[in-house]
Formats: structure tokens, C-alpha cells, sequence
């Protein structure tokens, strides 16, 4: 199994990553803790556009991440960063930018002498770093702080430390474990904004979070991990057509639910209509493209008035639900 | 209630405006996808194998919750008091409470064997009717002085270690652990809250050093079947040592909370307890040797205690400067330690340390 | 800043109440110009706060003085000048009573990880006064409400987050408060657990009849919960209200489309509809009921699958955005990162914080 989760991205820069090498690739990858699984047996190869991993607790996101960032060495399998193998040459390093969950920050540092030793170790020089650094924390809001130790930052100020740093050596692979906990709305929209631009830009972006609609809103590209092992990968509407037990649903608000309703039973794709309401037509299909395809006109030949069209299942939170069982 | 407002109060007000226009293009900027929707064919996705397996795993829940309320009456502070302290010391004998560690529950209980060694030596020569051995073991000034200050093992070692391992996370615990939280977030005072773990280790100490030299002075007097006026005779002395024990017990109490109440873990405040015990005794002892100067004991606080202990119960002084030089010292370390130990806790924080 | 914080010019609808009695039948939490200040820090600045019975989120960006308010309230620090009421009693001189009779749900860990789930809650029971047998009958009852029936005798360090977290919940509510203030209720919580969190708090307020004061940077939480908000910004009040008013209704349909959405865009403005977009989601003005049939219309003409299609409602998070926004902040996309950096010669800030005048 040797997907590809290739995105093309609309605005990309001349200095793109060169398509044929993935900015991820991991073949066969697993990892023991002792006797327990960390991870076991995935290969995937990412490159380009945005990609957020789920799973609940405990499914094996921060041993993937922890891998990934060249922290953890796995125990079988091949790993390469942009092509090259993180554990013989850390040149890849350079070129990733990584927020991780824990919250180990130098707490006697200001943010701003943070951010430029950690540039500093990019290869910057002095000035060049410092110069960065303060981009990067005016970026995140952090400009009238930054001369504060960051052991007096509340938590959503630390994250956002944490976020600049691995913005500072302006990186073409961003990693980002849960980046938004803790943020403030503002902050989480503008790091959304980042995240999904870069993503554009042909940037590879892997971005976990518990709260599903800010992947929703930042990704469709998903992998879900549970129990160490990858059990689905790709665009969300295309993995929950994959997922034949659970019938797709289309609601829909009309003031005839019932006439429209016989007007569906005709298609082929439709196997079910029921009404849970007034107003309300659920209709049950195994085909949800098929049927999305004709719908518009089914309900223009019919002639009655459509007020809103929703896939009450046809998000991640119910995808998450019918593969790991919704969370730990 | 809505009714009775004033209509013109706003029911919402922003920046001194009602009503504000909300468009929500942040949303629509970061909204939904990133699909661009003008895609021609269907993205592709993989599932791997075995999903309906995984579904099993999926039960739901069932939300059949029914919030029930409570009308009982809260007791006043008394009782938030007792909780604290039953809570802490109740912990060494059931669960539900405190937890200690078996280790140091098995260690005080040895502690508590070992000191009543004396009254064992002592049951010993009742029992053989050892006169000789009755004048070495049984109740007498040097018996019940050593009893609870002697500088032998059992006190040099046994009682410090015991102490060690009560105060050690006693306060740094509701640190590292969030609890203070807890406590702050409840109608307690925080001088009640220092004064509960204080008493909570007072307790415990005062029944491992003081009780059991209780035991051995009437079990001693009982066995040897001595008379009323025997009792009478050495009874000041027994209330003389008793009165040192409960000085020495309130001395590790609060040093060893106020070293507790300065940091994080439950080992630094431990070994720290025995570092200023043994440690300043062995430097001054080393002093004394050399120099002949015994002034450098009053910095040890064991030593303090011990001097004021043979004033109380009417040894011969074993220090060159008068005992009231100790008391004094005594006085000064245990307000330094108090000190400490209320500023930190006065500082502990509900929302973030 | 230069901006009017409060209906001064109003009169308090109380103020001819004549004891604390009833200012307390109508607000749970009330302050009159409170200021607190750490030395030249001002962390509150005068701040009027009226909070009614019911469920009401605390918003603010990171450092708006939040944790500080919480802490005022539960008087556990002492105000600079102003007052306060909280369930009628006094904050600088009734902390005890007000700590007996509230809940408060930190956001940091505060369980004993060596200590059984039963045991911690009815401890916290005891440390309120509940005398043990009640505590403990009422640690049972709680813990199976906030979903901890099996793991009642599990040690706490086995917890997983969502559990610890119904622990502290239950730890909360053992005494029937009639106000919960929580902070960050959701943080770290998976989808599951999260859920379960909220609908909890949401019951407790909705069947308990009990008042909730939730802070939460997740505005998709507050909005399940709450339908009131205090909004702060550096120790100010910038919004108090409920939610629905802040809001005006926006006469927009969102619509998700699926493959041809640039035809569908063209078809409808073409049609006369004035349209936003960005990537698959699109805003189509509503002009009246026949706007829906024209979209779909469109859509079947132009091949486009319309996944989703509903009168869009503005969300709290674009409301917490709006006020903040009119405070001089500004989301920022990527564009200010590169422009400043990169090789340009650009050398001023693309953006600054503006006052607001």
C-alpha cells in the first residue's frame, strides 16, 4: 500500500519541492516501546498541501510526530525526510519546522532569546536570527511580550512560542502537534490561515488536533491512526464513500417532504427516504456522489423548494466514529 | 424577571454599541476544506482493511444523566479543619486517605518497635528480677532524658528518617499534584490549611517520640511495681522530657514543612530535613573537636533542643554556654522556618503555579 | 484605547433595591468599577460585570485577565478599589461564603494521582464541610453523573485525560453550587470525552438549574453551552451579552460544492447573485425565498454537487473576531510573514496594533 496523498497547490513558489521526492515518506515504519506498540507497520509518503492526522488518545500520533521529528528512531522500517534519512544526515532538519505537544520551554528565557538561539542553531548568524526572530513573534502576537521571560506566559501565549519557533527557519515541512491548544480564536484563525496558505504554496503541512472542525476547516487530506496502526488515509469525503457498513444520508428541508420524497424513489441510487420531522427528508443512499450528481436537478424537475441540504455523516467527526470508535 | 428591566438596558452591549454586524468572513476564509471545489474527478482515499471490525468496538453512550440536587448543610470551619487533618493522618492506617507509601508505613512501624526497646529492656528485668540490669534500663533522669534526645541511633537516625518521610511531599505535593487547587477553591483559610498539615506530622511524631516514652515510664513503673511516691519523685522529670520531646517534635515539624512548602518533589525536603539535622550536628561536633568551641552547636537545631531537653529535665549540661543561649536559637530557627513556610503557602496558587 | 466600555449613562435597573437579596435574584456575578492591579500592571480595569443566572462564557485573547477575574471572584486576592458581588456576597470581605456556596473547575491538573477516584471526590466534599458519610454518599452519586461509575475505585493516575477531567467535574459539583465557574473545561480532551464534557455542563444548567461561568478560548464550546458572554481585553469589558443579540442575523446561504464550482460561481452571479468564496464554500446573498430554487437551479445547470446548503449563521468565533478586529487586531495570513522577511527590502511591520479612536 503506497499512497499518495499528492496535492497540487495553486500557488506555488518557484523554490517548491521538487514533486518526485515526498517530503515524508515512511515505508514499513514500526515501533516498539518494549512490548508495547507504538506503531505498527505504516508506510505512507506525504508531499505538498496540508494533512492532518487524527485518532484518539493513545493511537500512536505522538509516536508518528516523535518519528517523524528525527526524536525517536523506529524499530523497523525506512524513514526519509525529503528524500534522505534523517538518522544518517540531518540536513532535512533544516528545513522543518516542528511544534511539539509538551510544553518544554526554556522558562528562564525571554521569548525573544528563545526564538534566536533556536534560529541561531539554523546556521543564521546573530543578527540574521535576531531579525527573524522578531518577524516571526510580531507573527504570532507576541511583540509587546517578547522581552518577558516565557516562564510568566500564560498557555496559549507559550504555544504560540512554540509556533514561531518552528516558523523561524521559514520551513518547507511543518509539523505541528495539537499547534492550537490553548490559543485564543484570534490566534487560532490566523495560525488556520498559515497553515492552510502554506499548504497552498505546495508546503507540506502535518497537523494534529482533538477539536475535528479545525481540521475540517483547514484539511480534507486526513490520515487516521488507532492503536499504532493506520487505518485510513486520504480525502475525507473519498474515505467515508470507502465505508460501505454506514449508508450515506442527504437531509433535506422542504416544505413537502413526502411528494418530494417519491421523487427520489425513482433513482437508483436511492435505497430509503424517511422523515424524522416536519419539514424534513432524509434520504439513504449508498452512492452519495452518484446522487449528489443528479440531486440539483431532481429537485428542479420537481419543483419543489429545497431550504438547506446537509451529510449529517459525511463529516470526520462521524468517519472517526465508525473507524476507532469515537475516542478512548 | 425580564420584564421588570428597564427597557432601555441593552441586553447586549460591544464596545458601548448594540447590535454589531457579523459577517464571519474569517470564517469563510478559513472555512470548511481545502479543496478549491472545482476538482473533475473524486479524490482518492484508502481505508485499510478490517473497519467493520473496528466498529464493534463502538458501543455510544447512552446519555441517561439526571443532575439530582443536594440539600444538606455544610459544617463551619471545625469540621473543613478535621477533614484536612484526619485526612492526613488517618492515611497511615486506612485507605481513603492520604496515601503513603508501604515503606513508610513499614518503617514508622519499626520505628515504633524499636522505641519501645527500653520498655522492653525493662519488662526484661522485671521479669528476672535483675536489680543490676533494672538500674541501667529502668526510668531515671538519663533514661527518660535519652529516651527522647540521647544522641544514639534510634534518635539520630530513626526519628529524623521518620520525619523525612512524613513532610517530605506533605506540601510540595499539592504543587506538583494541582491540589492546592482543591483546597484554595474551598472555604478554608490558608493558616488553616498550615496549621492542619502542621499538627497532621506533629501528631504522628508526637505519638512515635513522646507516646512511647509515655508507655515506658508507666509500663517501667507498673512492671517494677513501684509506689506513688516513686511516681510523684520523677514526675516532673517525665513531664520535663516530655515537654523536650514535644519542643524536638515541633522543631522537625517546622523545618521539615517549611522545606516541603519550598519545593516541588518529596525527596529534596527529605534529604534536606536530614542534611540541617545530621548535617549541622556532625559540623559542629567537628568544631567542638578541634576548636573546643561548643557556640557553633547552637546553628544545629538538634543540638539546641538537646541542650534545652537536660535544662528541662535536670542533666548534667553537656555544652559549655548556658542553655538559655539554645533556647533563644530555638526560638529564632523555628520562626525563620515559620516564616517560611506561611509566606509560601500564602503564595500557592488556584489557576497556574 | 478610547472607547466607551459601559452603559453609564443607563441606570442600574437595581439600584433601587433595597438589600442584597434581590441583586442577587437577578445577577449571579456582579462588579462595580473593580481595578486590580500588580504594581504598574494593571490586570482589571474597571471592570463592570453583570452576569445572570444561567450558562455565560468568559472570553478574552490570551492574558485578557481572565485567571485574574476568576481568582477576584472566589476572593481569593484582594481588588485594588471597586466592588463586587458574587451570589450576593461581598468578594473582598465574603470569600469563604462564596467559596462554600460555588464550584470551581480549574483548568490545570488538581486530582492526587495515589488517591482513588470515590475517595478524591468526597475529600473535596469534607474539605467544603460536607460531613463524610454525606460526602461520600454524594461522591458516588456525582461520579456516576459525570459518567465515572466503573472507574469510581480506580486510582487517578491511571486516568486518562477525559476521565481525570470528569473526576475534577464531579469534584465540583459535590456540594450542589449554585454557580460552577470552569476554566477551560475541554482542554485536551478528545472528540468523545469532549462531548461528553459538554453536554454534562449543559445539563447541570439546563435540568439543575444551577449557573455556569465557563471559560473557554473554544468558541464552538461556549456556544453549545452558554447563551450569554462576558467578553474581556487587557482587564476590560469589551462585550456583555447574550450571544443571539451580538449576533445579527446575516442574510447569507453558505453552500458546499463539489466539483464546478467556478461555473456554479459564474452561473449565479450572472444571475444577479452577489457571491463569496473561497476554495469549495461559497456566500450567496439571500434576496428571498426563491434564492434557494435559483442556487440549485444553477448547481444542476453548471454540474456542481451541492454537499451542503443552509442559511449560514454567524458563529461566535466571528464575533469574538469582529471585536477584536474593532480593537486593531487583524487575523493575518501568511503574506505578512514573507513580506517583512524573505529578500523584499521591506523594512517597517506590514502590520501594527492600532488604537482604536
Amino acid at each position: 500500500m503506497m499512497p499518495d496523498i499528492a496535492q497540487t497547490g495553486q500557488a506555488a513558489g518557484e523554490w517548491l519541492p521538487q514533486a518526485e521526492v515526498p517530503a515524508v515518506m515512511l515505508d514499513k515504519v514500526s515501533k516498539w516501546y518494549g512490548n508495547i506498540v507504538g506503531m505498527n507497520d505504516i508506510s505512507l509518503a506525504i508531499s505538498g498541501g496540508v494533512t492532518g492526522l487524527l485518532g484518539p488518545n493513545g493511537a500512536g500520533k505522538s509516536t508518528l510526530f516523535k518519528i517523524l521529528a528525527g526524536k525517536l528512531k523506529p524499530s523497523q522500517g525506512t524513514v526519509r525526510l525529503f528524500g534522505i534519512d534523517p538518522w544518517k544526515n540531518t540536513a532535512p532538519f533544516a528545513r522543518i519546522g516542528y511544534v511539539s505537544e509538551n510544553d518544554a520551554l526554556y522558562d528562564w528565557m525571554t521569548a525573544l532569546e528563545f526564538v534566536t538561539t533556536l534560529a541561531r542553531l539554523y546556521g543564521y548568524t546573530r543578527d540574521e536570527a535576531r531579525v527573524k526572530a522578531e518577524r516571526v513573534l510580531e507573527f504570532v502576537d507576541l511583540k509587546d511580550v517578547m522581552h518577558k521571560e516565557i516562564g510568566k506566559f500564560s498557555k496559549g501565549m507559550r504555544q504560540r512560542v512554540k509556533i514561531a519557533h518552528a516558523l523561524v527557519n521559514d520551513p518547507e515541512l511543518i509539523i505541528l502537534d495539537e499547534p492550537l491548544q490553548g490559543c485564543d480564536p484570534l490566534a487560532r484563525t490566523t495560525i488556520m490561515n498559515v497553515i492552510r496558505e502554506f499548504g497552498a504554496m505546495g508546503r507540506t503541512v502535518i497537523v494534529s488536533s482533538h477539536i475535528l472542525e479545525e481540521i475540517e476547516r483547514i484539511t480534507e487530506q486526513i490520515v487516521i491512526l488507532n492503536h499504532g496502526r493506520l487505518l485510513a488515509l486520504g480525502n475525507v469525503h473519498a474515505i467515508r464513500d470507502m465505508l460501505d457498513a454506514h449508508p450515506h444520508s442527504i437531509a433535506l428541508s422542504t416544505d413537502r417532504p413526502r411528494e418530494l420524497g417519491k421523487a427520489f424513489l425513482d433513482h437508483k441510487e436511492v435505497f430509503g427516504v424517511h422523515f424524522p420531522e416536519e419539514g424534513k427528508l432524509i434520504i439513504r443512499t449508498h452512492n452519495l456522489g452518484a446522487l449528489h450528481a443528479d440531486l440539483p436537478q431532481l429537485i428542479t424537475d420537481s419543483g419543489f423548494s429545497v431550504t438547506a441540504i446537509d451529510n449529517p455523516d459525511d463529516n470526520l467527526e462521524s468517519i472517526l466514529t465508525y473507524l476507532t470508535g469515537g475516542g478512548d | 424577571m425580564e420584564a421588570d428591566e428597564n427597557p432601555n438596558l441593552p441586553d447586549a452591549e460591544f464596545l458601548g454599541q448594540t447590535g454589531a454586524k457579523v459577517e464571519g468572513q474569517t470564517r469563510l476564509d478559513a472555512a470548511y476544506g481545502s479543496g478549491d471545489g472545482d476538482e473533475q474527478s473524486i479524490p482518492s482515499a484508502s481505508v485499510a482493511g478490517g473497519t467493520k471490525q473496528h466498529e464493534q468496538a463502538y458501543l455510544g453512550t447512552v446519555f441517561d444523566q439526571s443532575y439530582q440536587s443536594w440539600g444538606g448543610s455544610l459544617n463551619p470551619r471545625w469540621a473543613r479543619n478535621w477533614a484536612i487533618l484526619r485526612h492526613h493522618v488517618y492515611g497511615l492506617f486506612s485507605k481513603g486517605h492520604r496515601p503513603y507509601g508501604m515503606a513508610t508505613k513499614l518503617i514508622l512501624f519499626a520505628a515504633f518497635l524499636i522505641s519501645l526497646g527500653d520498655l522492653g529492656m525493662s519488662f526484661i528485668s522485671a521479669v528476672f528480677s535483675e536489680t543490676e540490669m533494672h538500674r541501667v534500663f529502668g526510668v531515671s533522669k538519663d533514661n527518660l532524658y535519652g529516651h527522647v534526645l540521647g544522641f544514639w541511633p534510634r534518635n539520630a537516625i530513626c526519628f529524623p528518617i521518620i520525619a523525612a518521610l512524613l513532610i517530605g511531599g506533605i506540601i510540595s505535593e499539592d504543587r506538583t499534584h494541582g491540589t492546592s487547587a482543591i483546597y484554595f477553591s474551598r472555604p478554608l483559610n490558608r493558616i488553616d490549611y498550615t496549621a492542619m498539615k502542621f499538627l497532621s506530622v506533629a501528631i504522628v511524631l508526637f505519638m512515635l517520640i513522646v507516646g512511647t516514652l509515655g508507655i515506658y515510664y508507666t509500663g517501667d513503673i507498673l512492671m517494677q511495681g513501684e509506689g506513688w511516691a516513686f511516681f510523684l519523685d520523677t514526675l516532673p522529670i517525665f513531664l520535663g522530657a516530655a515537654l523536650a520531646g514535644t519542643i524536638l517534635v515541633f522543631t522537625y515539624s517546622s523545618i521539615g514543612l517549611a522545606l516541603s512548602s519550598v519545593s516541588r518533589g518529596k525527596f529534596f525536603p527529605a534529604v534536606a530535613l536530614l542534611g540541617i539535622f545530621l548535617g549541622m550536628k556532625l559540623i559542629a561536633f567537628l568544631i567542638y573537636v578541634l576548636f573546643e568551641r561548643s557556640v557553633l552547636y547552637l546553628l544545629s537545631p538538634y543540638d539546641c533542643v538537646a541542650h534545652v531537653g537536660q535544662a528541662l529535665v535536670g542533666t548534667t549540661s553537656t555544652y559549655d554556654h548556658p542553655w538559655t543561649w539554645s533556647l533563644m536559637s530555638l526560638v529564632v530557627i523555628n520562626a525563620i522556618a515559620l516564616y517560611i513556610l506561611v509566606s509560601r503557602v500564602s503564595s500557592m496558587e488556584v489557576t497556574r503555579e | 484605547m478610547a472607547y466607551e466600555t459601559n452603559n453609564h449613562t443607563i441606570k442600574d435597573p437595581t439600584s433601587g433595591a433595597k438589600s442584597g437579596e434581590v441583586v442577587s435574584d437577578q445577577y449571579v456575578i456582579e462588579t462595580n468599577d473593580l481595578v486590580k492591579s500588580y504594581g504598574p500592571h494593571i490586570a482589571l480595569d474597571s471592570l463592570s460585570l453583570k452576569v445572570k443566572a444561567g450558562a455565560t462564557g468568559l472570553l478574552g485573547p490570551n492574558g485578557a485577565g481572565k485567571s485574574t477575574l476568576i481568582k477576584t471572584l472566589l476572593g481569593l486576592i484582594g481588588v485594588t478599589s471597586g466592588e463586587g458581588k458574587v451570589l450576593g456576597f461581598n468578594i473582598r470581605t465574603e470569600g469563604e461564603n462564596i467559596r462554600s456556596k460555588i464550584g470551581y473547575l480549574p483548568e490545570y491538573e488538581c486530582l492526587n494521582p495515589g488517591l482513588e477516584a470515590i475517595h478524591q471526590v468526597a475529600y473535596s466534599g469534607e474539605l467544603i464541610g460536607m460531613n463524610p458519610t454525606s460526602a461520600m454518599q454524594r461522591a458516588h452519586e456525582v461520579l456516576e453523573y459525570v459518567g465515572m461509575r466503573d472507574q469510581r475505585y480506580r486510582k487517578i493516575e491511571t486516568f486518562s485525560t477525559g476521565m481525570a477531567q470528569a473526576t475534577k467535574l464531579a469534584c465540583s459539583i459535590i456540594h450542589d453550587p449554585e454557580l460552577i465557574i470552569t476554566d477551560e473545561p475541554s482542554n485536551g480532551l478528545d472528540s468523545r470525552a469532549r462531548e461528553f464534557m459538554l453536554k454534562t455542563l449543559q445539563q447541570i444548567v439546563g435540568e439543575g438549574g444551577r449557573s455556569l461561568l465557563m471559560a473557554s478560548h473554544l468558541m464552538g464550546d461556549v456556544e453549545k453551552v452558554c447563551d450569554r458572554i462576558v467578553m474581556l481585553h487587557k482587564g476590560r469589558l469589551i462585550a456583555q451579552g447574550r450571544i443571539e443579540d451580538l449576533k445579527s442575523i446575516e442574510q447569507e446561504i453558505e453552500i458546499h460544492v463539489w466539483g464546478h464550482a467556478s461555473e456554479l460561481e459564474r452561473e449565479l452571479q450572472n444571475s444577479g447573485y452577489e457571491v463569496r468564496r473561497t476554495g469549495r464554500v461559497m456566500r450567496v446573498v439571500r434576496q428571498d425565498e426563491s434564492t434557494y430554487a435559483a442556487i440549485i437551479e444553477s448547481a444542476a445547470k453548471s454540474g456542481a454537487q451541492l454537499r451542503r446548503m443552509n442559511d449560514h449563521e454567524p458563529s461566535l468565533e466571528d464575533l469574538f473576531i469582529v471585536i477584536m478586529e474593532r480593537l486593531g487586531y487583524s487575523v493575518k495570513s501568511s503574506v505578512e510573514l514573507f513580506q517583512v522577511g524573505g529578500s523584499a527590502s521591506k523594512v517597517d511591520a506590514p502590520f501594527e496594533l492600532k488604537e482604536v479612536g
